[in-house]
Protein backbone atom coordinates (compact mmCIF):
# COMPACT_ATOMS: atom_id res chain seq x y z
CA UNK A 1 0.00 0.00 0.00
CA UNK A 2 2.18 3.08 -1.33
CA UNK A 3 2.07 4.10 -4.76
CA UNK A 4 -1.60 5.72 -5.83
CA UNK A 5 -3.72 3.65 -8.22
CA UNK A 6 -5.57 5.97 -9.47
CA UNK A 7 -4.86 10.14 -9.02
CA UNK A 8 -6.99 12.86 -10.08
CA UNK A 9 -5.70 16.32 -10.28
CA UNK A 10 -8.02 19.44 -10.42
CA UNK A 11 -11.03 18.08 -11.37
CA UNK A 12 -13.71 20.36 -11.91
CA UNK A 13 -17.20 19.96 -12.35
CA UNK A 14 -20.68 21.46 -12.93
CA UNK A 15 -23.67 20.25 -13.18
CA UNK A 16 -27.48 21.18 -13.88
CA UNK A 17 -28.22 24.13 -11.42
CA UNK A 18 -25.36 25.75 -9.39
CA UNK A 19 -23.65 22.39 -7.67
CA UNK A 20 -19.95 23.01 -8.94
CA UNK A 21 -17.52 20.27 -7.73
CA UNK A 22 -13.65 21.32 -7.49
CA UNK A 23 -11.37 18.97 -6.02
CA UNK A 24 -7.80 19.65 -6.58
CA UNK A 25 -6.55 16.63 -5.86
CA UNK A 26 -6.84 12.88 -4.92
CA UNK A 27 -5.37 9.56 -4.82
CA UNK A 28 -6.71 6.43 -4.46
CA UNK A 29 -4.01 4.12 -3.07
CA UNK A 30 -2.97 0.56 -4.22
CA UNK A 31 -4.73 -2.44 -2.13
CA UNK A 32 -6.35 0.36 -0.19
CA UNK A 33 -10.28 0.70 0.92
CA UNK A 34 -11.01 4.59 0.19
CA UNK A 35 -14.50 5.84 2.05
CA UNK A 36 -15.92 8.78 1.12
CA UNK A 37 -18.34 10.18 3.82
CA UNK A 38 -20.14 13.69 3.40
CA UNK A 39 -23.94 14.56 3.61
CA UNK A 40 -26.26 13.70 0.56
CA UNK A 41 -25.82 16.58 -2.19
CA UNK A 42 -21.71 17.04 -1.04
CA UNK A 43 -20.66 15.66 -3.98
CA UNK A 44 -20.05 12.11 -3.38
CA UNK A 45 -21.76 10.18 -6.34
CA UNK A 46 -20.07 12.56 -8.90
CA UNK A 47 -16.83 12.42 -6.88
CA UNK A 48 -16.82 8.75 -7.83
CA UNK A 49 -18.33 8.95 -11.17
CA UNK A 50 -15.97 11.16 -12.00
CA UNK A 51 -13.20 8.76 -10.86
CA UNK A 52 -14.30 5.98 -12.40
CA UNK A 53 -14.35 7.80 -15.69
CA UNK A 54 -17.95 7.88 -16.43
CA UNK A 55 -18.38 11.50 -16.30
CA UNK A 56 -16.58 14.16 -17.85
CA UNK A 57 -15.09 16.58 -15.84
CA UNK A 58 -15.13 20.41 -17.12
CA UNK A 59 -11.53 20.33 -16.38
CA UNK A 60 -8.82 18.18 -14.51
CA UNK A 61 -6.70 15.41 -15.02
CA UNK A 62 -6.53 11.61 -14.35
CA UNK A 63 -3.69 9.10 -13.86
CA UNK A 64 -3.96 5.83 -13.57
CA UNK A 65 -1.00 3.52 -12.27
CA UNK A 66 1.09 7.17 -13.03
CA UNK A 67 0.38 7.68 -16.84
CA UNK A 68 -1.92 10.28 -17.69
CA UNK A 69 -4.96 9.20 -19.63
CA UNK A 70 -5.24 11.47 -22.80
CA UNK A 71 -7.36 9.66 -24.98
CA UNK A 72 -10.80 7.93 -25.24
CA UNK A 73 -8.89 4.49 -25.94
CA UNK A 74 -7.12 4.81 -22.90
CA UNK A 75 -9.77 5.58 -21.23
CA UNK A 76 -11.52 2.86 -21.90
CA UNK A 77 -8.90 0.44 -21.25
CA UNK A 78 -8.85 2.10 -17.68
CA UNK A 79 -12.28 1.73 -17.56
CA UNK A 80 -12.32 -1.83 -18.53
CA UNK A 81 -9.78 -2.17 -15.13
CA UNK A 82 -12.40 -1.12 -12.54
CA UNK A 83 -15.87 -1.70 -11.91
CA UNK A 84 -19.41 -0.23 -10.49
CA UNK A 85 -21.84 -1.17 -8.00
CA UNK A 86 -24.23 1.32 -7.39
CA UNK A 87 -26.78 1.34 -4.29
CA UNK A 88 -29.68 -0.08 -6.80
CA UNK A 89 -28.71 -3.42 -7.75
CA UNK A 90 -29.71 -2.09 -11.26
CA UNK A 91 -29.56 -5.72 -13.14
CA UNK A 92 -30.33 -5.61 -16.67
CA UNK A 93 -33.19 -7.81 -17.63
CA UNK A 94 -31.91 -11.15 -18.59
CA UNK A 95 -30.65 -14.02 -16.53
CA UNK A 96 -28.52 -14.06 -13.23
CA UNK A 97 -25.67 -15.79 -14.89
CA UNK A 98 -25.92 -13.55 -18.10
CA UNK A 99 -25.81 -10.36 -16.19
CA UNK A 100 -22.81 -11.37 -14.09
CA UNK A 101 -21.50 -12.43 -17.77
CA UNK A 102 -22.04 -9.15 -18.91
CA UNK A 103 -18.17 -7.58 -18.41
CA UNK A 104 -16.99 -10.52 -19.59
CA UNK A 105 -19.18 -11.10 -22.61
CA UNK A 106 -17.92 -7.35 -23.94
CA UNK A 107 -14.66 -7.96 -23.25
CA UNK A 108 -14.85 -10.64 -25.89
CA UNK A 109 -14.08 -13.52 -23.57
CA UNK A 110 -14.01 -17.04 -24.94
CA UNK A 111 -17.45 -18.96 -24.00
CA UNK A 112 -16.08 -21.58 -21.73
CA UNK A 113 -13.57 -19.58 -19.62
CA UNK A 114 -17.06 -17.16 -19.13
CA UNK A 115 -19.15 -19.59 -18.13
CA UNK A 116 -16.15 -20.88 -15.70
CA UNK A 117 -15.84 -17.40 -14.54
CA UNK A 118 -19.16 -16.84 -13.85
CA UNK A 119 -19.59 -19.64 -11.76
CA UNK A 120 -16.25 -18.87 -9.75
CA UNK A 121 -18.15 -15.62 -8.91
CA UNK A 122 -21.58 -16.68 -7.91
CA UNK A 123 -19.80 -19.63 -5.63
CA UNK A 124 -17.42 -16.22 -4.02
CA UNK A 125 -20.71 -14.71 -3.43
CA UNK A 126 -22.50 -17.74 -2.27
CA UNK A 127 -25.22 -17.39 -4.86
CA UNK A 128 -24.81 -20.52 -6.59
CA UNK A 129 -28.11 -21.45 -6.38
CA UNK A 130 -29.42 -18.82 -8.58
CA UNK A 131 -27.79 -20.15 -11.44
CA UNK A 132 -30.69 -19.97 -14.31
CA UNK A 133 -33.24 -17.56 -12.80
CA UNK A 134 -34.57 -14.41 -13.77
CA UNK A 135 -33.76 -11.18 -11.64
CA UNK A 136 -37.51 -10.33 -10.92
CA UNK A 137 -38.11 -12.58 -8.33
CA UNK A 138 -34.65 -12.04 -6.26
CA UNK A 139 -34.60 -10.90 -2.73
CA UNK A 140 -32.72 -7.01 -2.17
CA UNK A 141 -30.04 -9.31 -0.11
CA UNK A 142 -29.65 -11.52 -3.57
CA UNK A 143 -29.59 -8.88 -6.33
CA UNK A 144 -26.84 -7.32 -4.53
CA UNK A 145 -24.86 -9.95 -4.22
CA UNK A 146 -25.78 -10.47 -8.10
CA UNK A 147 -24.32 -7.22 -8.72
CA UNK A 148 -21.18 -7.84 -6.52
CA UNK A 149 -21.24 -11.25 -8.37
CA UNK A 150 -21.41 -9.14 -12.06
CA UNK A 151 -18.82 -6.65 -10.75
CA UNK A 152 -15.92 -8.98 -9.19
CA UNK A 153 -16.07 -11.51 -12.49
CA UNK A 154 -14.03 -9.13 -14.73
CA UNK A 155 -11.08 -9.18 -11.33
CA UNK A 156 -11.15 -5.72 -11.47
CA UNK A 157 -7.81 -3.41 -9.90
CA UNK A 158 -10.33 -0.65 -8.34
CA UNK A 159 -14.11 -1.61 -7.45
CA UNK A 160 -16.03 1.47 -7.26
CA UNK A 161 -18.91 1.10 -4.42
CA UNK A 162 -21.60 3.49 -3.96
CA UNK A 163 -23.57 3.62 -0.89
CA UNK A 164 -24.47 -0.12 -0.91
CA UNK A 165 -27.36 -2.10 0.63
CA UNK A 166 -28.63 1.07 1.99
CA UNK A 167 -32.07 -0.53 1.28
CA UNK A 168 -31.16 -3.66 2.68
CA UNK A 169 -32.14 -4.59 6.84
CA UNK A 170 -29.35 -4.07 9.25
CA UNK A 171 -28.01 -7.53 9.60
CA UNK A 172 -28.17 -8.51 5.64
CA UNK A 173 -26.05 -5.12 5.59
CA UNK A 174 -23.86 -6.54 7.85
CA UNK A 175 -23.09 -9.76 6.37
CA UNK A 176 -22.97 -7.90 2.29
CA UNK A 177 -20.32 -5.45 3.79
CA UNK A 178 -18.32 -8.58 5.48
CA UNK A 179 -18.33 -10.65 2.69
CA UNK A 180 -17.32 -7.62 0.69
CA UNK A 181 -14.36 -6.40 3.18
CA UNK A 182 -13.10 -10.07 3.13
CA UNK A 183 -12.97 -10.49 -0.48
CA UNK A 184 -11.35 -6.99 -1.16
CA UNK A 185 -8.15 -8.04 0.92
CA UNK A 186 -8.15 -11.81 0.14
CA UNK A 187 -7.72 -10.55 -3.97
CA UNK A 188 -6.02 -7.46 -3.15
CA UNK A 189 -8.40 -5.07 -4.79
CA UNK A 190 -8.76 -1.59 -4.62
CA UNK A 191 -11.49 0.36 -3.66
CA UNK A 192 -13.55 3.78 -3.60
CA UNK A 193 -16.79 3.24 -1.12
CA UNK A 194 -19.07 5.84 -0.63
CA UNK A 195 -21.07 5.51 2.48
CA UNK A 196 -22.92 8.07 5.00
CA UNK A 197 -23.31 5.44 7.81
CA UNK A 198 -20.61 6.09 10.06
CA UNK A 199 -20.22 2.61 10.84
CA UNK A 200 -19.62 1.36 7.75
CA UNK A 201 -16.99 4.09 7.23
CA UNK A 202 -15.29 2.50 10.30
CA UNK A 203 -15.73 -0.69 9.53
CA UNK A 204 -14.10 -0.40 5.70
CA UNK A 205 -11.48 2.28 5.55
CA UNK A 206 -7.86 2.26 5.18
CA UNK A 207 -8.97 5.70 4.75
CA UNK A 208 -11.49 8.36 4.45
CA UNK A 209 -12.08 11.34 2.68
CA UNK A 210 -14.76 13.96 3.75
CA UNK A 211 -16.56 15.53 0.54
CA UNK A 212 -19.07 19.04 1.38
CA UNK A 213 -20.31 21.40 -1.22
CA UNK A 214 -18.60 19.63 -3.61
CA UNK A 215 -15.19 20.15 -2.05
CA UNK A 216 -13.02 17.45 -0.56
CA UNK A 217 -11.94 19.11 3.01
CA UNK A 218 -10.50 16.68 4.50
CA UNK A 219 -8.80 12.86 3.92
CA UNK A 220 -6.99 10.89 6.37
CA UNK A 221 -6.71 8.08 8.28
CA UNK A 222 -10.40 6.88 10.55
CA UNK A 223 -9.10 7.88 13.24
CA UNK A 224 -7.74 11.17 12.69
CA UNK A 225 -11.01 11.85 11.09
CA UNK A 226 -13.30 10.51 13.29
CA UNK A 227 -11.58 12.14 16.27
CA UNK A 228 -10.13 15.50 15.55
CA UNK A 229 -11.91 17.08 12.47
CA UNK A 230 -10.33 19.85 11.12
CA UNK A 231 -13.26 21.96 10.52
CA UNK A 232 -16.80 22.07 11.77
CA UNK A 233 -18.54 20.73 8.68
CA UNK A 234 -16.35 17.47 9.14
CA UNK A 235 -17.48 17.80 12.81
CA UNK A 236 -20.75 17.42 12.26
CA UNK A 237 -20.44 15.02 9.82
CA UNK A 238 -18.47 12.33 11.78
CA UNK A 239 -21.53 12.73 14.64
CA UNK A 240 -20.26 15.58 16.92
CA UNK A 241 -23.95 16.22 17.64
CA UNK A 242 -23.33 19.24 20.48
CA UNK A 243 -21.61 22.11 19.21
CA UNK A 244 -21.37 25.53 21.33
CA UNK A 245 -19.22 28.58 20.30
CA UNK A 246 -16.82 29.88 23.30
CA UNK A 247 -13.51 31.93 23.64
CA UNK A 248 -10.21 30.30 25.41
CA UNK A 249 -9.84 32.10 28.35
CA UNK A 250 -6.50 30.09 29.40
CA UNK A 251 -4.31 27.69 28.49
CA UNK A 252 -1.68 25.94 30.37
CA UNK A 253 0.14 22.82 28.87
CA UNK A 254 -2.50 22.03 26.25
CA UNK A 255 -5.48 22.09 28.91
CA UNK A 256 -7.58 24.70 27.51
CA UNK A 257 -10.46 26.90 29.89
CA UNK A 258 -12.95 27.87 26.90
CA UNK A 259 -15.88 30.12 28.39
CA UNK A 260 -18.85 29.03 26.95
CA UNK A 261 -22.18 31.12 28.16
CA UNK A 262 -21.86 31.78 32.03
CA UNK A 263 -19.73 28.19 31.82
CA UNK A 264 -16.59 27.12 31.97
CA UNK A 265 -15.30 24.25 29.52
CA UNK A 266 -12.05 22.19 29.78
CA UNK A 267 -10.75 20.73 27.27
CA UNK A 268 -7.27 19.43 25.43
CA UNK A 269 -5.78 20.54 22.39
CA UNK A 270 -2.37 20.32 20.91
CA UNK A 271 -3.27 22.77 17.83
CA UNK A 272 -5.70 25.98 19.66
CA UNK A 273 -4.07 27.90 22.54
CA UNK A 274 -6.12 31.29 22.35
CA UNK A 275 -9.14 32.86 20.27
CA UNK A 276 -12.49 31.78 19.36
CA UNK A 277 -13.39 28.41 19.00
CA UNK A 278 -15.94 25.45 18.27
CA UNK A 279 -16.37 23.34 21.70
CA UNK A 280 -17.59 19.65 20.08
CA UNK A 281 -18.36 16.60 21.95
CA UNK A 282 -19.56 13.37 20.91
CA UNK A 283 -23.13 12.53 23.20
CA UNK A 284 -21.59 8.97 23.59
CA UNK A 285 -18.86 10.53 25.45
CA UNK A 286 -21.04 12.51 27.90
CA UNK A 287 -22.65 10.99 30.93
CA UNK A 288 -25.67 11.50 33.23
CA UNK A 289 -26.56 12.20 36.21
CA UNK A 290 -29.78 13.12 37.81
CA UNK A 291 -29.73 16.25 39.87
CA UNK A 292 -26.80 18.28 41.25
CA UNK A 293 -24.36 15.97 42.29
CA UNK A 294 -21.29 17.76 41.33
CA UNK A 295 -18.46 16.19 42.98
CA UNK A 296 -19.28 12.37 42.10
CA UNK A 297 -17.28 11.86 39.53
CA UNK A 298 -13.60 12.75 38.47
CA UNK A 299 -14.58 14.13 35.24
CA UNK A 300 -13.32 17.45 34.67
CA UNK A 301 -16.33 19.11 33.52
CA UNK A 302 -19.55 19.06 35.22
CA UNK A 303 -22.52 20.69 33.84
CA UNK A 304 -26.07 21.74 35.71
CA UNK A 305 -28.79 21.45 33.19
CA UNK A 306 -32.32 20.47 33.02
CA UNK A 307 -33.90 17.32 30.58
CA UNK A 308 -35.60 18.71 27.18
CA UNK A 309 -36.78 15.22 25.98
CA UNK A 310 -35.62 11.28 25.48
CA UNK A 311 -35.45 9.92 22.35
CA UNK A 312 -35.40 6.37 21.62
CA UNK A 313 -32.99 5.06 19.15
CA UNK A 314 -31.85 1.61 18.75
CA UNK A 315 -29.52 0.86 21.48
CA UNK A 316 -29.92 4.10 23.52
CA UNK A 317 -32.13 6.96 24.27
CA UNK A 318 -30.98 10.28 22.97
CA UNK A 319 -31.16 12.32 25.85
CA UNK A 320 -30.95 16.39 24.75
CA UNK A 321 -30.20 18.87 28.10
CA UNK A 322 -30.61 22.13 28.32
CA UNK A 323 -27.62 23.62 29.85
CA UNK A 324 -27.86 27.36 29.04
CA UNK A 325 -27.37 26.23 25.48
CA UNK A 326 -28.02 22.79 23.86
CA UNK A 327 -26.37 19.58 24.84
CA UNK A 328 -26.63 15.74 23.59
CA UNK A 329 -25.89 12.96 25.32
CA UNK A 330 -26.38 8.56 24.37
CA UNK A 331 -27.40 7.24 27.39
CA UNK A 332 -28.41 3.27 27.54
CA UNK A 333 -31.95 1.79 28.30
CA UNK A 334 -30.70 0.62 31.33
CA UNK A 335 -29.21 2.89 33.03
CA UNK A 336 -32.25 5.68 31.85
CA UNK A 337 -34.68 2.78 33.66
CA UNK A 338 -32.48 2.84 36.55
CA UNK A 339 -32.28 6.83 36.78
CA UNK A 340 -36.18 7.02 35.93
CA UNK A 341 -35.10 9.81 33.73
CA UNK A 342 -37.68 11.79 32.10
CA UNK A 343 -38.26 15.82 30.37
CA UNK A 344 -38.00 18.25 32.96
CA UNK A 345 -35.46 16.41 35.23
CA UNK A 346 -32.68 17.94 36.72
CA UNK A 347 -29.23 16.53 35.81
CA UNK A 348 -25.67 17.02 35.80
CA UNK A 349 -24.02 16.32 31.99
CA UNK A 350 -20.73 15.44 32.85
CA UNK A 351 -17.29 14.61 30.06
CA UNK A 352 -13.80 14.53 30.47
CA UNK A 353 -11.55 17.20 28.67
CA UNK A 354 -10.24 15.10 26.63
CA UNK A 355 -13.40 14.06 25.11
CA UNK A 356 -14.03 17.58 24.02
CA UNK A 357 -12.46 18.54 20.47
CA UNK A 358 -11.60 22.23 19.99
CA UNK A 359 -11.89 23.94 16.63
CA UNK A 360 -10.71 27.32 15.61
CA UNK A 361 -13.49 29.37 14.43
CA UNK B 1 -75.54 -5.51 -45.69
CA UNK B 2 -75.60 -7.37 -48.88
CA UNK B 3 -72.67 -5.54 -50.76
CA UNK B 4 -70.76 -6.12 -47.54
CA UNK B 5 -71.83 -10.27 -47.23
CA UNK B 6 -71.21 -10.87 -51.04
CA UNK B 7 -67.70 -8.59 -50.79
CA UNK B 8 -66.71 -10.38 -47.78
CA UNK B 9 -67.61 -14.18 -49.67
CA UNK B 10 -65.94 -13.33 -53.19
CA UNK B 11 -62.97 -11.65 -51.58
CA UNK B 12 -62.82 -15.19 -49.51
CA UNK B 13 -62.71 -16.55 -52.96
CA UNK B 14 -60.36 -14.22 -54.33
CA UNK B 15 -57.75 -15.14 -51.82
CA UNK B 16 -58.00 -18.87 -52.04
CA UNK B 17 -57.86 -18.65 -55.55
CA UNK B 18 -54.93 -16.73 -55.38
CA UNK B 19 -55.77 -14.22 -57.69
CA UNK B 20 -52.60 -13.59 -60.00
CA UNK B 21 -53.27 -9.39 -59.62
CA UNK B 22 -54.08 -9.31 -56.34
CA UNK B 23 -50.47 -11.77 -55.39
CA UNK B 24 -48.75 -9.39 -57.65
CA UNK B 25 -49.87 -6.50 -55.75
CA UNK B 26 -49.86 -7.75 -52.09
CA UNK B 27 -46.46 -8.93 -52.95
CA UNK B 28 -45.26 -5.40 -54.11
CA UNK B 29 -46.74 -3.88 -51.21
CA UNK B 30 -44.73 -6.25 -48.94
CA UNK B 31 -41.95 -5.57 -50.81
CA UNK B 32 -41.52 -1.52 -50.69
CA UNK B 33 -42.71 -1.74 -47.03
CA UNK B 34 -40.53 -3.95 -45.56
CA UNK B 35 -37.68 -2.49 -47.34
CA UNK B 36 -38.43 1.04 -46.55
CA UNK B 37 -39.19 0.08 -42.72
CA UNK B 38 -35.50 -1.55 -43.38
CA UNK B 39 -34.13 1.25 -44.33
CA UNK B 40 -35.65 3.67 -41.75
CA UNK B 41 -34.31 1.48 -38.91
CA UNK B 42 -31.12 1.93 -40.39
CA UNK B 43 -31.13 5.41 -40.15
CA UNK B 44 -33.45 6.12 -37.32
CA UNK B 45 -32.13 3.95 -34.54
CA UNK B 46 -28.89 5.16 -34.88
CA UNK B 47 -30.50 8.69 -34.93
CA UNK B 48 -32.91 7.91 -32.15
CA UNK B 49 -29.72 6.80 -30.07
CA UNK B 50 -27.41 9.63 -30.55
CA UNK B 51 -30.43 11.86 -29.62
CA UNK B 52 -30.67 10.22 -26.15
CA UNK B 53 -27.27 9.47 -25.13
CA UNK B 54 -25.47 12.20 -26.44
CA UNK B 55 -25.20 16.44 -25.87
CA UNK B 56 -24.54 18.11 -28.50
CA UNK B 57 -25.20 22.23 -29.79
CA UNK B 58 -28.37 21.51 -31.66
CA UNK B 59 -29.51 18.51 -30.33
CA UNK B 60 -32.89 20.60 -29.29
CA UNK B 61 -33.74 21.61 -33.00
CA UNK B 62 -33.17 18.38 -34.06
CA UNK B 63 -35.45 16.56 -32.02
CA UNK B 64 -37.91 19.50 -32.59
CA UNK B 65 -37.23 18.47 -36.73
CA UNK B 66 -37.88 14.66 -35.64
CA UNK B 67 -41.12 15.73 -33.46
CA UNK B 68 -42.41 17.85 -36.38
CA UNK B 69 -41.51 14.50 -38.68
CA UNK B 70 -43.68 12.26 -36.62
CA UNK B 71 -47.06 14.29 -37.26
CA UNK B 72 -46.05 15.13 -40.25
CA UNK B 73 -48.83 14.97 -43.50
CA UNK B 74 -47.36 11.72 -45.31
CA UNK B 75 -49.21 13.37 -48.46
CA UNK B 76 -46.58 16.40 -48.23
CA UNK B 77 -43.84 13.83 -47.90
CA UNK B 78 -44.91 12.35 -50.84
CA UNK B 79 -45.25 16.12 -52.57
CA UNK B 80 -41.73 16.79 -52.02
CA UNK B 81 -40.30 13.76 -52.77
CA UNK B 82 -42.62 13.95 -56.12
CA UNK B 83 -41.04 17.66 -56.90
CA UNK B 84 -37.23 16.25 -56.37
CA UNK B 85 -37.85 12.89 -58.47
CA UNK B 86 -40.09 14.84 -61.02
CA UNK B 87 -38.16 15.66 -64.53
CA UNK B 88 -37.50 19.16 -63.58
CA UNK B 89 -36.10 18.32 -60.04
CA UNK B 90 -32.62 18.58 -58.87
CA UNK B 91 -33.14 14.61 -58.55
CA UNK B 92 -35.11 13.87 -62.03
CA UNK B 93 -31.97 12.76 -64.00
CA UNK B 94 -32.02 9.43 -61.80
CA UNK B 95 -35.30 8.43 -63.74
CA UNK B 96 -36.69 7.16 -60.09
CA UNK B 97 -40.57 8.88 -60.53
CA UNK B 98 -43.17 6.62 -60.56
CA UNK B 99 -41.06 3.73 -59.69
CA UNK B 100 -41.25 1.73 -56.55
CA UNK B 101 -38.09 3.27 -55.33
CA UNK B 102 -39.88 6.66 -55.48
CA UNK B 103 -42.30 4.65 -53.32
CA UNK B 104 -39.59 3.55 -50.85
CA UNK B 105 -37.99 7.02 -50.56
CA UNK B 106 -41.52 8.18 -49.63
CA UNK B 107 -41.89 5.73 -47.39
CA UNK B 108 -38.63 5.87 -45.72
CA UNK B 109 -39.04 9.57 -44.92
CA UNK B 110 -42.42 8.99 -43.47
CA UNK B 111 -40.92 6.34 -41.19
CA UNK B 112 -37.50 7.84 -40.04
CA UNK B 113 -39.09 9.87 -37.93
CA UNK B 114 -41.31 7.82 -36.25
CA UNK B 115 -38.24 5.08 -35.30
CA UNK B 116 -36.29 7.95 -34.46
CA UNK B 117 -38.88 9.90 -32.41
CA UNK B 118 -39.57 6.42 -30.64
CA UNK B 119 -36.45 5.17 -29.91
CA UNK B 120 -35.07 8.29 -28.45
CA UNK B 121 -38.63 8.20 -26.02
CA UNK B 122 -37.99 4.98 -25.06
CA UNK B 123 -34.17 5.48 -24.11
CA UNK B 124 -35.01 8.29 -22.31
CA UNK B 125 -37.69 6.26 -20.39
CA UNK B 126 -35.03 3.82 -18.88
CA UNK B 127 -33.57 4.31 -15.33
CA UNK B 128 -30.38 6.47 -16.24
CA UNK B 129 -28.57 4.12 -13.73
CA UNK B 130 -28.33 1.51 -16.74
CA UNK B 131 -26.12 3.53 -18.56
CA UNK B 132 -23.69 4.09 -15.91
CA UNK B 133 -23.99 0.37 -14.72
CA UNK B 134 -22.92 -0.81 -18.25
CA UNK B 135 -20.27 1.79 -18.64
CA UNK B 136 -19.41 0.81 -15.44
CA UNK B 137 -18.72 -2.51 -16.01
CA UNK B 138 -16.25 -1.97 -19.22
CA UNK B 139 -18.64 -1.14 -21.84
CA UNK B 140 -17.73 0.65 -25.06
CA UNK B 141 -20.57 3.50 -26.27
CA UNK B 142 -21.63 1.43 -28.67
CA UNK B 143 -22.33 -1.93 -26.64
CA UNK B 144 -23.67 0.04 -23.80
CA UNK B 145 -26.36 1.35 -26.53
CA UNK B 146 -26.61 -2.39 -28.10
CA UNK B 147 -27.67 -3.04 -24.22
CA UNK B 148 -30.06 -0.28 -23.46
CA UNK B 149 -31.47 -1.02 -26.59
CA UNK B 150 -31.93 -4.75 -25.88
CA UNK B 151 -33.67 -3.11 -22.08
CA UNK B 152 -35.65 -1.01 -23.98
CA UNK B 153 -36.35 -3.61 -26.51
CA UNK B 154 -40.60 -3.55 -25.77
CA UNK B 155 -40.41 0.31 -26.62
CA UNK B 156 -38.53 -0.77 -29.10
CA UNK B 157 -40.44 -3.63 -31.34
CA UNK B 158 -43.39 -1.18 -30.63
CA UNK B 159 -41.78 1.67 -32.88
CA UNK B 160 -40.92 -0.69 -35.38
CA UNK B 161 -44.79 -1.92 -35.18
CA UNK B 162 -45.39 2.27 -35.63
CA UNK B 163 -43.19 2.59 -38.61
CA UNK B 164 -44.72 -0.87 -40.25
CA UNK B 165 -48.41 0.63 -39.94
CA UNK B 166 -47.29 3.85 -41.34
CA UNK B 167 -45.84 2.44 -44.43
CA UNK B 168 -48.30 0.04 -45.07
CA UNK B 169 -51.51 1.96 -45.27
CA UNK B 170 -50.00 5.24 -46.84
CA UNK B 171 -51.91 5.95 -49.74
CA UNK B 172 -51.69 9.50 -50.27
CA UNK B 173 -47.43 9.49 -50.79
CA UNK B 174 -47.49 6.50 -52.75
CA UNK B 175 -49.91 7.41 -55.23
CA UNK B 176 -47.92 10.80 -55.74
CA UNK B 177 -44.46 9.12 -56.24
CA UNK B 178 -46.06 5.88 -57.50
CA UNK B 179 -48.89 6.45 -59.65
CA UNK B 180 -50.40 4.09 -59.05
CA UNK B 181 -49.00 2.17 -62.26
CA UNK B 182 -51.05 -1.33 -62.39
CA UNK B 183 -47.92 -4.21 -62.85
CA UNK B 184 -45.80 -1.76 -61.76
CA UNK B 185 -46.27 0.44 -58.83
CA UNK B 186 -49.62 -0.49 -57.81
CA UNK B 187 -50.03 -1.79 -54.00
CA UNK B 188 -52.79 -2.73 -51.86
CA UNK B 189 -54.07 0.56 -50.76
CA UNK B 190 -53.80 2.38 -53.84
CA UNK B 191 -55.25 -0.61 -55.98
CA UNK B 192 -58.33 -0.73 -53.14
CA UNK B 193 -58.73 3.23 -53.59
CA UNK B 194 -59.07 2.35 -57.57
CA UNK B 195 -61.48 -0.78 -57.16
CA UNK B 196 -63.67 1.19 -54.71
CA UNK B 197 -63.83 4.16 -57.26
CA UNK B 198 -64.93 1.44 -60.34
CA UNK B 199 -67.42 -0.12 -57.97
CA UNK B 200 -65.69 -3.12 -57.13
CA UNK B 201 -66.09 -3.37 -53.90
CA UNK B 202 -65.78 -7.29 -53.63
CA UNK B 203 -62.46 -6.66 -54.63
CA UNK B 204 -61.99 -3.44 -53.01
CA UNK B 205 -62.49 -5.44 -49.80
CA UNK B 206 -60.26 -8.43 -50.70
CA UNK B 207 -57.26 -6.22 -50.91
CA UNK B 208 -58.56 -4.21 -47.21
CA UNK B 209 -58.62 -7.71 -45.47
CA UNK B 210 -55.75 -9.00 -47.22
CA UNK B 211 -53.99 -5.36 -45.69
CA UNK B 212 -55.57 -6.62 -42.14
CA UNK B 213 -53.80 -9.96 -42.29
CA UNK B 214 -50.78 -8.32 -42.79
CA UNK B 215 -50.75 -5.94 -40.41
CA UNK B 216 -51.71 -8.65 -37.85
CA UNK B 217 -49.65 -11.54 -39.16
CA UNK B 218 -46.48 -8.79 -39.17
CA UNK B 219 -47.78 -7.36 -35.32
CA UNK B 220 -47.53 -11.08 -33.94
CA UNK B 221 -44.64 -11.83 -35.23
CA UNK B 222 -43.01 -8.62 -33.30
CA UNK B 223 -44.84 -9.40 -30.20
CA UNK B 224 -43.37 -12.99 -29.98
CA UNK B 225 -39.62 -11.47 -30.72
CA UNK B 226 -41.09 -8.69 -28.33
CA UNK B 227 -41.11 -12.01 -25.57
CA UNK B 228 -38.57 -13.72 -26.27
CA UNK B 229 -35.73 -13.79 -24.11
CA UNK B 230 -37.75 -12.04 -21.76
CA UNK B 231 -37.29 -13.73 -17.78
CA UNK B 232 -39.70 -13.31 -14.39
Amino acid sequence: MSDPLLKAVGLRWSGKGDFVLDVLSIEVLKGEVLVIIGRSGSGKSTLLRLLGLLEKPKTGKVFWDGAELSNGREALAVRRKMALVQQKPCLFDMTVDDNIAYGLVIRGVERGAVRKRVKEAMELLHIGYLSGRGTMALSGGEAHRVSLARALVTDPELLLIDEPFLSLDHSLRIHLRRDVKSILREKGISAVYITHERDDALFMADRVAVMSSGNLVQIGDPAEIFNRPASLEVAKCVGFETVWEGSVEKSVDGLLDIRVGNTVVQAVSDEITSGKVFVTIRPEEVTLIKGGHRDLTSARNCIAGKVVSLEPQTAVYRVVVDAGFPLVAYITKQSSEEMGLKAGDDVTSTFKAHSVHVIGR
Amino acid sequence: MDVLLNGFREALALMAGLDPYIISVTVLSLKVSLLAVAVALLIGIPVGVILSLADFPGRGFIVAVINTGMSLPPVLAGLVVYLFLCRSGPLGDLNLLYSPAAIVIAQVIIAVPVVAGLTMASLRSLDPALRLQALGLGASWLQCALLLLREGRFSNVAAVMAAFGAVISEVGAVMIVGGDIKGDTRVLTTALVLETRMGNYERALALGMILLLISFAVNSALTMLQHRGRRE
